[in-house]
């Protein structure tokens, strides 16, 4: 083990080593060399190319010290000796120390043996770490309960997996070195570190868990970011992980750790820890290093050309800035700015959920405003002040609650009680329409109380009904974080740990519902509220679990513990908090969210831009929680305004906003499009006339909404917390709708429907097609399109029939069906 | 020994008020000063056109039959089947006090279920939407202009307009306001609906306000219960919109509503809570569009009862709304100004007590010290949500070391649980210092988290009551009275049932409720010549406590009345109209049993022969059966009224207890256990049920009495 003091790395002309120094001071402190190539002026940045590889490497004195071909080191004895590191004739030196090389060596079980056994994939989910095991022994899952393992591997069916007298025929070396049958193949080979880590530790009579072992408190992972502008020439990247001690100590792991690759199609990753760019590989992703339950990334980055000039790029604000200087980076050309009729129908959809009419795309189409954009987003937005202006409040309010419903899973399915489905609808639609900052309507919901008639958010604690379940929804839902992992295992994508699982449960252990009579006759009022005691137990310890937020601190109350929780949660400093909200909205506009899954807010599942995120999260937490700010700050972007058109260039990005990324309209406003094109309405069961989808308050089942257009649309049963529960992906079945099913058939041929009004009205054909593209697209029809409905309407047996197929056409088209 | 009183005298109590009426009326409210024609609308089991007198509880309020001036043909040729309306006249007098009236119809048939109507002060605008003649009020475009201040009474109607209505209805309403006025909007409908047992019977209104561009500017659902109310600053003059409708979008010919839309103060309740008789008592309002500074003095008058009481506070020349008001006669305790939010710091009292407190803030909790010995027994009351108050009370005595002595969250009464609290009959251990902690259950507070906690000594006490809250008999006809009794803070003596009120030609037998017994009866009984009227009547049980001293106490409690709905879930709402009504026969005419006197050892049965005649409407309505009981049991064999002595039973096996509409005659099996207790002509009633549908009537036999010798 080397110290972290009084280290500095060797600089040489041409590349540097590190580390530069090392100290060994056990049989198994292994450590790994990373050799760089310095840029001009002896420079290395995130950009300078590794030559780990490619490097040759020799050991002075192989009795103290051994490196292999990758430049791994491995004590062999005390003493001093050199490493020289030579590329193209150029050499280097490390000088290695090596103390406290036994013949005998201390092996610790947490130390060394446990991380072993996840290397060697034996306590994986679908190995040992199986419910039940396998083959009779049964592992906790990524190392999360050593005294548990300890005892299994030691103690269990009569010692019989350690031979303490003849180490060497231990059931423990066996089985993963293949000697005897194996169901999980040969994990590791004879004379490997494994091998010997497992030998020496049964020859030291097997012991349990250090008592004194320091608590591990990080990984640094080397390098933590690296771009790969030479991808073509030096595509491998070695990595070096080290853990850090609470006691300050640190221990190079690169030989331990488990290194994954969360987009293979970008790079690969071995098992000791080589990372290797695809070919074909452009964009971004992280490898992912695990060591001992805690979690690290490393960035990869590699460019789509060698530079980007931006050409016209203008900074809207700071969304601009921070995109371009990812463009840069990644060597992307965005696409222009959309055009006004498609940014007009981007914003209405994205913002209020609904198509502007004919009236209103003409009015902005014609208007001559310089700021016509930033006008139409206040005006959707209802930030005018200007009550003339500000009417499509109640049509955000409408959509927002509807995308907010799907979340919270409101449904009157859930004890068949229509009345508190109401209640949650219409205090979601209040808080929307009077744009609730963000913080409050989330303490509001996480410390929800009283009548579920009478506070809509008390609600969530009727639809989450146990502790498990509000556990878990508020993590996702608050905070992006998919906990469910952490019930069973200490998390194995993140830092959470089983402990901290049910600590934060520990927060809604209280809740309690009550009935009373003051509401109606035969509806008996539920009523929730904190019990005066209430405990939840580690399943595991059977340990009574203090209610302990993330950051490690006891957070406790005298009547109801979810207050302080809310006060922690969302509180600014939480960049949980905001960062999940934030996430969630550039998903809403942009068409994808910095980190996706949007609600898996792993630190091993970064952003793609991780300082538009951060600027995005401060600038929200800045203005108060406020979400309409939020989307008018996304929205009022340069960024939210490029063309959906990509490039030739930035056709292959999906992750940087360097096109508008083209979104199918969800089912509610889609059906609710096709009416307003088509002029018509679809009737709701138990709602008035005129009623659209998106102001539907209960979800697609059998005693909600039954809509076969919605369904196949494929809107929700609000069954989970999950956007995925909304899949956003076109079907087979929904073109098959679209194209021969009977909702655009009936609804072109209406007889109250809009070409039978125009028709009625003796427009000029001119005028039809024009309102037809304007009803439908919200622009003008071009030239070539004009000339093709001429045509259209010369070969067709009537007019009637001919505007009744060119709106089936539009309504089929994509650029109808989708936002673009 | 008055405070104790406070519970039991608690009908009307909410300002979100429990009632069940089953008589629809429409419109739903009258105005104070004037006279109004409303139709009242029942079920088809009365003949209402007969209707002859109305009964209205309050002062102020009289109302008169209209008699039809000429039937309807279809009326002339079946009444029975399609009379199910009829039209009443309301005349209010100007110095009434406007507020929720209970009404019921009298006529030669009995008395109908009661109904329920809104006196109001402003004038009375009728919802105008007319299907027939295509006039609608159901979209901003086709609002209904109103000028205020106005009660505005309609209907969520369920009229189809067209083949693909859904049949769903929304009201509009526009009205002009100045720049800066302030309206409240206070809709009043479930309140007075609520006695239907099926949910979609009973609406749940929502209202928004909307304005000239159709954008919402605030919306309330549920105010008072399932009933909204707002109050709106508009800072534009100009024309806006409100809209009305059930929150389900549902609809029904019983979602009728009345909207009080006025620029008065509505007051929900008040600080202090409690006042003493004889005092000017400056008192904080709190509720909706109150003045800047929202105090006024109530005058209570030395010789006002103990209790709760229904106040108008005076508010420059003109008074609010009514608020209610605690009565006390304990010395009465502010709660301090300084910080009593800790054990610690608990403001010290003496006993007994009546306290008035505020929860003034979220996450304030409220401590109270006080001295308390052992082998004492101390009574603990919170009144606030009774009052109007926000407070969802949470009780708790802490000893000395903070530790939890007792505790409440909520106090049943009867069937029904109230969101007050109350802690009776505590004792300590030790002699010492004891803390009452008194917050909210959800930790919230503000202006209208008022309340008043009684600290007394426990007195023995209890309470009585009953669901049957009309009773109808026909000349030479008995019926019966089922009641329950809650005995409290150690008595456990013999309670003997009075009844009083009774109409002329009407005498009562009153039972006794035997020590361990909850339930007695009494047993009316119809003179062969008594006029067809009705009358309320008041039940009361007597009782004698021995007192520590020697000599025996004196207790009356008056019996709280329930009306009893059958469903799925036997539901009860109080109300203060218990009616005797004498009509005539409706399905059986007589019962008589071959025996009144029944003498039976222990372990030994006896048969008691019974015969009935039924009336000829009953005949021909092929009732299915008549079923004889000694015992009430609603549906799910859940029973209420059980007046047999310990160890007495009917041998149903034996019995032949049903008979069938073509049979006359039955008889039932009683039985002693081997082990029952000896007793002296106890009152029992053997009851004859009929049932169609859900409803259910018990008919009585003359008063039977049982005695059970020794072995």
């Amino acid at each position: 083990m080397y110290l972290l003091a009084g280290l500095s790395p060797v600089f040489a002309d041409a590349f540097r080593v590190t580390p530069a120094q090392v100290l060994l001071n056990d049989n198994f402190a292994l450590t790994q060399l990373i050799v760089t190539k310095a840029e001009a002026g002896e420079n290395i940045s995130d950009r300078s190319d590794d030559l780990t590889t490619t490097a040759r490497y020799a050991s002075s004195d192989t009795a103290v010290v051994t490196v292999t071909k990758t430049g791994k080191l491995r004590p062999a004895g005390n003493g001093q000796a050199e490493i020289s590191v030579t590329i193209d004739g150029a050499s280097q030196t490390v000088s290695v120390t090596v103390a406290g090389f036994q013949s005998q060596p201390e092996v610790g079980f947490v130390k060394l043996v446990m991380p072993m056994l996840t290397k060697a994939g034996c306590n994986l989910g679908a190995c040992h770490g199986l419910q039940n095991g396998k083959g009779g022994f049964k592992l906790s899952v990524f190392e999360s309960s050593p005294r548990e393992d300890h005892d299994i591997m030691v103690r269990a069916h009569g010692q019989r997996r350690v031979n303490l007298l003849i180490p060497e025929e231990s059931l423990l070396l066996q089985k993963p070195l293949r000697q005897i049958g194996h169901g999980g193949g040969k994990r590791f080979e004879r004379g490997s570190v494994a091998h010997e880590v497992f030998l020496a530790w049964i020859r030291n009579g097997a012991p349990g868990p250090e008592s004194d072992q320091a608590v591990l408190s990080k990984l640094i992972v080397t390098p933590i970011r690296r771009v790969m502008n030479n991808v073509d020439t030096h595509p491998d990247q070695q990595l070096r992980v080290e853990a850090v001690y609470e006691d300050g100590t640190l221990r190079d792991v690169t030989d331990w750790a488990k290194f994954d690759s969360v987009d293979t199609s970008m790079v690969d990753v071995t098992k000791s820890g080589l990372v290797t760019a695809n070919p074909n590989g452009r964009g971004q992703s992280a490898v992912m290093v695990r060591f001992a339950g805690q979690v690290a990334v490393s960035m990869f980055v590699v460019p789509y050309s060698k530079s980007a000039p931006l050409r016209n790029w203008k900074n809207n604000n700071f969304i601009d800035r921070l995109a371009a200087a990812k463009f840069k980076e990644l060597g992307i050309e965005p696409s222009p700015l959309c055009d006004d009729a498609t940014f007009l129908r981007r914003a209405y959809l994205d913002s209020i959920g609904v198509l502007p009419s004919v009236e209103e795309t003409l009015a902005y189409l014609n208007s001559k405003q310089l700021n016509k954009r930033e006008q139409l987003i206040d005006q959707l937005l209802g930030l005018t002040g200007d009550p003339q202006l500000d009417i499509y409040n109640d049509l955000y309010a409408a959509y927002w609650t509807l995308k907010w419903s799907d979340l919270m899973r409101n449904t009157s399915a859930i004890d068949l009680n229509t009345n508190s489905m109401w209640c949650l609808h219409n205090w979601l639609k209040d808080s929307f329409r009077t744009n609730k900052p963000y913080d409050k309507f989330v303490s509001e919901i996480l410390t929800a109380q009283g009548s579920i008639y009478r506070n809509g958010p008390a609600n969530f604690y009727r639809i989450n009904e146990t502790t498990i379940d509000r556990t878990e929804s508020s993590a996702q839902l608050f905070m992006g974080l998919r906990m469910r992992c952490a019930q069973c295992h200490h998390h194995p994508f993140e830092k959470i740990s089983q402990d901290s699982y049910y600590e934060l449960a520990a927060f809604f252990a209280r809740i309690g519902k009550k009935e009373t009579d003051e509401f109606l006759g035969a509806r008996i009022e539920e009523v929730i509220y904190s019990r005066q005691t209430g405990f939840v137990f580690h399943p595991r310890t059977n340990k009574k679990m203090v209610p302990r937020t993330f950051d490690g601190v006891v957070r406790d109350h005298l009547v109801d513990p979810r207050i302080p929780l809310a006060g922690w949660l969302t509180s600014p400093k939480n960049q949980y908090f905001s960062k999940a909200i934030v996430n969630r909205y550039v998903s809403y506009l942009l068409g994808r969210g910095l980190v996706m899954p949007v609600d898996d807010m792993r630190g091993t599942n970064p952003p793609t831009n991780v300082a538009l995120m951060n600027a995005l999260a401060d600038d929200f937490v800045k203005n108060k929680f406020d979400l309409k700010n939020l989307m008018r700050t996304i929205m009022r972007s340069r960024l939210y305004q490029l063309d959906s058109q990509p490039t030739k260039q930035n056709a292959i990005d999906r992750q940087f906003y360097s096109h508008y990324q083209v979104k199918r309209l969800p089912a509610e406003p889609l059906l609710d499009a096709i009416n307003t094109a088509a002029g018509t309405t679809t009737t709701f069961k138990n709602f008035p006339i005129g009623t659209r989808a998106i102001e539907l308050a209960d979800a697609m089942q059998s005693r909600g909404v039954q809509n076969y257009f919605l369904e196949t649309f494929a809107k929700p049963e609000r069954k989970t917390s999950c956007e995925c529960e909304r899949v956003p992906d076109p079907s087979l079945a929904q073109a098959l709708h679209t194209l021969n099913g009977d909702t655009i058939k009936d609804k072109t041929a209406d007889p109250n429907g809009r070409i039978a009004k125009l028709l009625a009205a003796n427009k000029a054909h001119e005028e039809i097609v024009t309102e037809l593209y304007l009803a439908t697209l919200s622009r003008f029809p071009t030239d070539a399109e004009r000339a093709a409905c001429k045509r259209f309407l010369a070969n067709s047996p009537s007019p009637t029939e001919c505007y009744e197929d060119l709106l089936w056409a539009l309504l089929n088209s994509t650029g109808f069906l989708f936002i673009r | 020994m008055k405070h104790l009183s406070l519970l039991s005298a608690t009908a009307l109590v909410f300002c979100f008020a429990q009632t069940a009426p089953a008589a629809s009326i429409n419109p739903l409210a009258i105005q104070v000063g004037q006279t109004s024609e409303h139709t009242i609308s029942v079920g088809r089991h009365y003949r209402i056109r007969e209707a002859n007198r109305v009964m209205v509880t309050g002062v102020g309020v009289t109302a008169e039959v209209i008699l039809p001036e000429k039937l309807s043909q279809r009326e002339e040729e079946n009444d029975y089947q399609y009379n199910e309306a009829v039209r009443i006249r309301f005349t209010v007098a100007p110095q009434a006090t406007p507020g929720v009236r209970d009404f019921r119809i009298v006529g030669p048939w009995g008395a109908i279920p009661i109904g329920r109507v809104l006196v109001v002060r402003d004038p009375l605008i009728f919802e105008n939407e007319e299907p027939k003649k295509k006039i609608f009020n159901d979209s901003l475009q086709t609002a209904e202009p109103i000028s205020l201040p106005a009660t505005v009474c309609g209907l969520i109607s369920g009229v189809r307009r067209s083949k693909r209505d859904t049949g769903t209805d929304t009201d509009w309403y526009r009205f002009k306001v100045e720049a800066g006025q302030n309206l409240t909007f206070n809709v009043v409908s479930m309140r007075l609906s609520r006695m239907l047992a099926a949910q979609n019977q009973v609406a749940d209104p929502i209202i928004f306000l909307h304005d000239q561009y159709g954008s919402t500017l605030a919306t309330s659902d549920n105010q008072f219960a399932a009933d909204p109310c707002l109050s709106y600053r508009f800072e534009r003059a100009g024309e806006y919109y409100l809209q009305i409708r059930d929150v389900r979008f549902g609809s029904n010919s019983t979602f009728r509503y009345c909207i009080e839309i006025n620029d008065r103060p509505l007051i929900t309740t008040i600080s202090p809570l409690a006042v003493a008789a004889g005092r000017k008592t400056e008192v904080r309002m709190a509720g909706f569009n109150l003045p800047q500074e929202p105090l006024a003095t109530l005058d209570i008058s030395q010789d006002a009862k103990s209790g709760l009481q229904w106040k108008q506070l005076p508010l420059g020349a003109d008074s609010t709304n009514r608020v209610r008001v605690v009565v006390s006669d304990l010395p009465l305790i502010t709660e301090t100004e300084t910080d009593n939010n800790s054990p610690q710091n608990g403001q010290a009292i003496t006993l007994p007590a009546g306290i008035n407190g505020r929860i003034e803030s979220n996450a304030d909790i409220d401590y109270f010290t006080f001295e308390a010995k052992q082998g004492g027994h101390y009574s603990f009351e919170v009144l606030a949500r009774r009052c109007g108050s926000q407070l969802d009370s949470h009780l708790r005595i802490l000893d000395q070391s903070g530790k939890q002595r007792a505790l409440n969250d909520d106090l049943k009464f009867g069937e029904h649980k109230f969101s007050d609290s109350k802690i009776e009959n505590w004792s300590p251990r030790v002699d010492g210092t004891y803390t009452i902690e008194i917050r909210d259950l959800h930790l919230r507070g503000g202006p209208d988290f008022t309340y008043f906690l009684q600290v007394t000594s426990s007195q023995p006490y209890f309470d009585l009551y009953s669901d049957n809250d009309l009773v109808p008999l026909s000349p030479g006809m008995s019926n019966v009275i089922l009641v329950r009794v809650d005995r409290k803070n150690g008595f456990d003596g013999e309670v003997q049932l009075h009844a009083a009120g009774l109409p002329k030609g009407v005498t009562a037998v009153g039972g006794t409720i035997p020590p361990g017994k909850t339930d007695g009866c009494l047993v009316l009984q119809a003179a062969g010549d008594a006029p067809l009227t009705a009358s309320n009547i008041t039940v009361t049980g007597t009782a004698t406590h021995p007192s520590s001293d020697g000599t025996k106490l004196q207790l009356k409690s008056q019996l709280t009345t329930y009306m009893a709905f059958p469903a799925n879930r036997r539901l009860h709402w109080q109300h203060g109209m218990h009616t005797v009504a004498v009509g005539r026969p409706k399905e059986i005419r007589s019962i008589k049993l071959s025996t009144t006197n029944v003498t039976l050892k222990p372990g030994e049965s006896k048969r008691i022969d019974i015969s009935i005649e039924r009336t000829q409407e009953f005949i021909e309505s092929r009732t299915p059966a008549v079923r004889f009981d000694l015992i009430f049991q609603y549906r799910l064999n859940w029973t209420f009224g059980n007046a047999l002595p310990e160890g007495v039973s009917m041998d149903a096996l034996n019995s032949r207890a049903t008979i069938k509409p073509d049979t006359t005659t039955g008889f039932i099996i009683i039985k002693a256990d081997p082990d029952a207790q000896p007793t002296q002509r106890r009152l029992i009633s053997v009851m004859a049920n009929t049932s169609r549908g859900l409803a259910e009537q018990i008919y009585s036999a003359p008063p039977v009495f049982l005695t059970i010798t020794e072995k």
